[in-house]
């Protein structure tokens, strides 16, 4: 799938946080970190108002315990369409 | 730098999935090239059985080691055992350091932790190739004890010893006499002429180097060093963990059986070509069993944890996944697919390596006292009911030596080895290839239909591949390029055979051999203190739901299923 720009995501044990070269969001659930990036892309002024945006948010494994990375190792993508 | 996978070929050089079908098929192309005569795997190192009386008589170690070329690789002789194993360690250092260094471990700590756990495991191969433990009676001191005695063993494969008893028998021309002395109600005057040709046989020289009389003997086979080496890694994971902590950047169970997994693709390969239609059934029935492990067990444990234990549903759904299907990787991926918190999977990952290590040290044994004519219906349970890949190649090691050396000792009859193991571990690779999928379906039920996010997620097929187990590649292509082999090319297997010999046997059992003394080493039991009500489910679930429907489907597909019999024996 292609998408028009592409998110680091973590959780910190209590928030999610994604990660941009323009911009960082955390929140408590994931439909909250959504409404936030969608408020950081029209914040941006890189994308004109009612533009469709497709955001891969990726997890990085790096953030699971080294001990567990050789069970497996990947924990989920996303893609998230917004209509800004 | 991040791990993120984006593109197909995400984690090739970095997982250590990937890493065990890297390290796997170098290993098995360069024992490959025997087929034009070149030998770049006759330096590994292999244990030889002994017994200590004679050892210490003439200590030397290549009364322990030998080094194990064929025909090509006759300069490896001069070797020795000792240098034989030093060449095995600098070549494997070598090789697992590149892979630690891409893997983002620290090489320092990974070198130093597995030079530790290199010569602890041959420390323990070695001790627990002492005749006293391993070695099997002679054929003959079984079925004929009345001639032979019942205390000569065998410093060699049983089968090639009993055969070269016979030979010789045949040799000096006593082979009628024997028999006539071994025939029920035989008078003593031939009791005691067939005893006298016995003790002819064993003094010959070839005999006599092959053969030990021991008043007590274990006869627990290559089993035995396999427990000792799981031994003394949950020792060292339990009581000394300062030594424990050291090693811990190097003591990666699943790395080296996963890696070990695609040497045996080579072994399941030389066994498809001898026994088609057992292998293929083998395949076959561990398909269906993965079919029931995910229809039948995932929903009973997860209406075990609402209702029962009244666990949240994230929760029931990853333990459940950890429980019924796969352990660590199929809680992972099932916290995944549902978007859970992470510390849910690494909770649940604790609980499975600590259980899967129980399972590891009990069920072989039950199993083995509890149905010693099913080696099959074992196999194959053992593959439902533990959760790790390394605990289950590993249970089923020890599990197929003890029931072909338990089935030797009562019977006479020499089971062919790795069938039970081949059981065990075809069935967990149906259900690790079918984990991604699980997973995918999970994530399109959750994001669809329970989650449904405002920003319209969509779940991306390219999971399915993510969590695809790329060891599993690995062994499938050794497999299948050996019998491709056998079938286009069947002229070059016997040259093929010298090669590939060296890396499914002693270079396979080496990895075997890691893999136990690491996986004690990173269990450590005292994780399962304030894990309550988890781990009670975990226990119950597991214990009393699980493990007794894996038998019961087990036996299902395989009862009466026995492994074929070693020609000679």
């Amino acid at each position: 799938m292609k998408a028009d720009l592409e998110l680091n995501l973590i959780h910190d044990g209590e928030q999610w946080v994604g990660r941009h070269a323009d911009f960082t969001v955390a929140a408590p659930d994931l439909f909250l970190l959504e409404e936030k990036v969608r408020q950081a892309l029209v914040g941006s002024g890189r994308y004109p108002g009612g533009s469709r945006v497709t955001v891969f948010m990726g997890y990085d494994f790096d953030s699971f315990p080294v001990w567990l990375r050789q069970y497996h190792s990947h924990y989920f993508n996303r893609f998230v369409s917004f209509t800004l | 730098m991040a791990s993120v996978n984006r593109k197909w070929y995400d984690g090739m050089l970095t997982s250590e999935d990937w890493w065990a079908v890297w390290l796997g098929l170098i290993m098995f192309f360069a024992g490959m090239l025997t087929i034009w005569d070149i030998d770049l795997v006759g330096w590994m190192a292999k244990t030889k059985t002994w017994e200590w009386s004679r050892f210490w008589a003439d200590p030397g170690w290549d009364k322990l080691l030998a080094a194990s070329h064929g025909k090509a690789g006759k300069a490896y002789e001069g070797l020795g055992g000792f240098g034989a194993l030093i060449v095995t360690y600098l070549v494997f250092a070598v090789l697992t350091a590149i892979g630690a260094a891409f893997q983002k471990l620290d090489v320092k700590k990974f070198v130093a932790g597995f030079a530790c756990i290199f010569f602890i495991t041959w420390a323990a191969w070695v001790v627990g190739h002492e005749a006293h433990f391993k070695a099997l009676k002679t054929g003959q001191s079984i079925t004929q004890s009345q001639i032979w005695g019942d205390d000569l063993y065998c410093l060699t494969k049983v089968h090639k010893c009993t055969a070269l008893i016979n030979k010789t028998a045949a040799r000096l021309g006593v082979t009628d006499v024997l028999e006539a002395g071994a025939q029920e109600g035989a008078a003593p005057a031939a009791v005691a002429a067939a005893r006298e040709a016995a003790a002819k046989v064993l003094a010959d020289k070839k005999v006599k180097k092959k053969t030990i009389r021991m008043s007590w003997g274990l006869q627990l086979g290559g089993g035995f060093s396999y427990m000792l080496a799981l031994a003394v890694g949950l020792i060292i994971g339990n009581f000394i963990k300062g030594f424990a902590g050291f090693l811990s950047e190097a003591a990666k169970p699943e790395w080296f059986i996963k890696t070990a997994i695609v040497y045996l693709g080579i072994k399941l390969g030389l066994m498809t070509m001898k026994a088609t239609g057992f292998a293929v059934d083998l395949a076959l029935s561990g398909a269906a069993a993965t079919f029931v492990a995910y229809l039948m067990f995932w929903p009973i444990v997860y209406a075990l944890g609402r209702k029962a234990f009244k666990l949240r549903r994230d929760a029931s759904a990853v333990l459940a996944s950890g429980i019924s299907i796969c352990g660590v990787s199929a809680a992972i991926a099932t916290a995944g697919a549902i978007r859970a918190r992470p510390l849910l999977p690494i909770a649940v990952s604790m609980l499975i390596v600590v259980f899967a290590m129980l399972e590891l040290v009990a069920l072989p044994t039950f199993y083995a006292a509890v149905a010693p004519h099913e080696p099959i219906v074992n196999g194959a349970a053992m593959g439902m009911t533990v959760k790790t890949d390394g605990a289950d190649a590993a249970a089923g090691a020890i599990l197929d030596e003890m029931m072909v050396a338990g089935h030797f000792r009562s019977t006479g009859e020499l089971w062919e080895s790795d069938w039970v193991l081949s059981a065990a571990i075809l069935t967990k690779i149906w259900i690790d290839v079918f984990i991604g999928v699980w997973a995918f379906v999970l994530a399109l039920i959750w994001v669809y239909k329970v989650e449904r996010s405002p920003g319209e997620a969509r779940v991306g097929a390219s999971e399915i591949w993510f969590r695809f187990p790329k060891f599993v590649l690995g062994y499938f292509v050794a497999w299948f390029f050996y019998v491709g082999i056998a079938v286009w090319f069947p002229e070059a297997i016997k040259a093929a055979s010298a090669g590939a010999k060296v890396v499914q046997s002693p270079m396979r059992k080496m990895m075997f051999m890691l893999t136990f003394v690491a996986i004690g080493v990173i269990t450590d039991f005292s994780k399962l203190k304030g894990m309550g009500r988890l781990a009670i489910l975990y226990a119950i679930a597991l214990f009393g739901i699980i493990a007794p429907i894996a038998y019961l489907v087990a036996w299902i597909f395989h009862r009466g299923l026995v492994p074929p019999v070693v020609a000679g024996s």
